[in-house]
This record gives C-alpha cells, structure tokens and sequence, in this order.
C-alpha cells in the first residue's frame, strides 16, 4: 500500500476522521493527504507546526499528542524510526479518542515501514 | 516494638535509602501564605484520625494531629513563646489560637518555598473531648481560601479531581496565583515546561496530552476558566485522561 492508500484506510476504518496527514514536521512538508474535501494549505502548514510544536516541545521529545477543543479532536503520532516524520489525525470533537488512537499508532505504524 | 515505633522505623529506613516519595508530597507555594493555604488544603483532606507530617530543610518539622478536618494538637521543635502550643489540646473556641498557629507555623517554615507532607494513621483515640480547630477556621483568620487558586476553575478542579491519586504532580497557574503539589521530581520536570507552548493561544476549554518518547510520562495542560493546568501522569495515561477532559468539560 501506498501513504495515500494507508491514511485513505485509516479514514475508513475509524469514525469520524475528517483529514488524515502524513508530514514531515522538520522541513514544514505535507508529504499526503486526506481528507473529504481537499484543505486549505494554510490549514495543511499547521499540521506541520502542530506536530513540531507538540511532539518536539517536552525534553526528550513525545510520540503522540492528544489536542481537545470545543471544534476538533487533534491526535499526532511520530511516525516509529523517523523522528522527523509524523501522522496526523483530525477528528470531530465526539470522536472515540481510544479507537482513533489503536487505529492511528497502527497507520504511523505502516507508514514507517 | 509497637505499631508507631515499627512504622517509623520503616520510614526512616525509607528516608535513608534516598527512595523516592520517602519525604512525601512536596508542598509548594511562591511565599509563605501560599504554602500555609497548602497545608490548610491538606487538614481540610481529612477526616479520619490521622497524623500530618510536615518536612522542611534543616530537619525542621511539624507532627499535626488531625481528624473531621479539624487540627487537633501539633508537636514540633518550636522554642521559646510557642512551645505552650506543643501538644495542648486545641479548641477552636480560644480567641488567640488561630494567631498563636500562624505565628508558629510561620516560625518554623516561614523561609521556605516548599515543604514535604506525610500522612499517618493517627496512634490516638479521639472523640468530643477533642475539639480541635477546623481548617476552614483558621483558613477565614489567616485570610485565605481552602479552595486556593482553583475556587472560580471549577472545571479544572473537576478534572484534577477525576483525575485522582493518578496525578503524580501538578502546577496550576491562575492570574498572579501559582500553586503546585506532588512528587519533587515530576514537580521539578513540569515547571521545566511551559503551558502555553502546548495549548492554542487564546482558547479556553482545551487540553492536550503528551505521550512523552521512550515510555516517559505522560504530560497534560489544560486550559479553562482562566485556569491554566500542568500534570504529570504515568505513561500510558493519555487516552484516558482525554476522556476525562472532555466527560468534565462537556
């Protein structure tokens, strides 16, 4: 399977995945996406600022990031033996946060290899 | 050896292997008052018999008996004009009392930004003879509030609350006020760390939770209220603690 083919099944799979991005943080890329509409590109650039900003932010580094707000459900994961590399996951606020994260670390997961 | 002397033995051995959690939860406060409403939060915690203890530097402490979330007799290494309050039997109804407290509490730690609290069952029977003085009480004379800096974050005071005894440390950040309690080490990792670099600016009701690398902990800030939350949780605890977030922020 592809990247795309990987983050189209992965919005297939679980509920209510808006846009599915696989960026490099490092360099500011969106390497693919999607989504059910194709996003703006200023909302494709904080994709990468959000991963930068939450995955880099802690000493030592984070593997996932969960952002809840009155709007979105935002989970990032880095992607397992690329630092740089992350996938990111937009979801609407209710969304099952447990199965978004089996269904998201499995996707990062795919797409490292 | 009784049960007092045994359980003492034991802490101390703890204390001397350096473990972690051997001085207890770390109190801190940015001044003294602050650190005075911290331990009232932790008289008005309990309500069976029990025994505070209060660590600060130099081996200088304070043994608070405490039951009904009331302050029943203290024991420490006060001197001179506040030892008349070493194990007296103290009764809320005493004019001076509230004033005699403060002055030793702040004899004893008033040049100090953190101090360590221990609780133990308390090796007494108590009852109606023990009157004691409630920390509501002395929070109305000493000018404070049991409920700190969280008395208009209902929302995060909620989510600490679910949170529960998961919470290895946290730093809460209201306006001016800045309070923080837990384990010295995750206290120390959290303060490290700065809220607003992990939460959208201008935004209330949001939270995010950190899965930190190579199986660290887990780290949440959180925003509503005006309130602004840093906690450390133990690794694995992201999921759940989002769920927590949104049950209590709706």
């Amino acid at each position: 399977m592809t990247a795309m083919d990987e983050l189209e099944a992965l919005r297939a799979q679980a509920d209510g995945v808006e846009t599915a991005a696989f960026v490099d943080h490092a360099s500011g890329t969106v390497l693919c996406a999607a989504a059910a509409m194709d996003p703006p590109q200023e909302r494709l650039d904080a994709f990468c600022a959000h991963a930068a900003e939450l995955l880099e932010t802690a000493a030592g580094g984070a593997e996932m990031a969960i952002r809840l707000t009155a709007v979105e459900t935002l989970l990032i994961f880095r992607t397992p033996g690329r630092a740089e590399e992350a996938l990111c996951v937009v979801a609407a606020p209710g969304a099952d946060i447990a199965a978004l994260e089996v269904a998201g670390r499995a996707t990062a997961a795919a797409l490292a290899r | 050896m009784n049960d007092k002397a045994s359980l003492e033995a034991k802490l101390a051995a703890v204390a001397e292997a350096g473990l972690p959690g051997a001085k207890g939860r770390a109190l801190r406060g940015d001044s003294h008052t602050a650190l005075m409403a911290a331990v009232l939060r932790e008289i008005d915690a309990l309500v069976l018999p029990r025994t505070l203890t209060i660590d600060g530097a130099g081996g200088r402490r304070i043994r608070c008996e405490v039951t009904g979330r009331r302050l029943l007799r203290v024991y420490g290494d006060a001197g001179g004009a506040h030892r008349t309050l070493e194990g007296r039997d103290l009764d809320g109804g005493e004019d001076t009392l509230a004033g005699e407290l403060g002055a030793y509490f702040e004899a004893a730690f008033g040049d100090l930004r953190e101090i360590h609290a221990r609780v133990s069952p308390l090796e007494r029977e108590v009852g109606p003879a023990d009157p004691g003085i409630s920390a509501g009480a002395l929070a109305d004379a000493w000018g404070l509030t049991l409920a700190g800096p969280i008395a208009d974050g209902a929302v995060i005071d909620s989510f600490l609350a679910e949170l529960g005894e998961a919470t290895q440390a946290w730093r809460l950040i209201g306006g001016d006020d800045c309070a923080s309690a837990g384990d010295s080490a995750a206290l120390d990792r959290l303060e490290g760390m700065a809220a607003e670099a992990l939460l959208p600016p201008d935004d209330s009701g949001v939270m995010t939770a950190l899965a930190l690398s190579d199986g660290g902990d887990t780290v949440i800030a959180a925003r509503a209220d005006g309130m602004t939350l840093l906690a450390a949780l133990p690794p694995g605890s992201a999921t759940h603690a989002a769920a927590v977030w949104r049950r209590v922020a709706g």
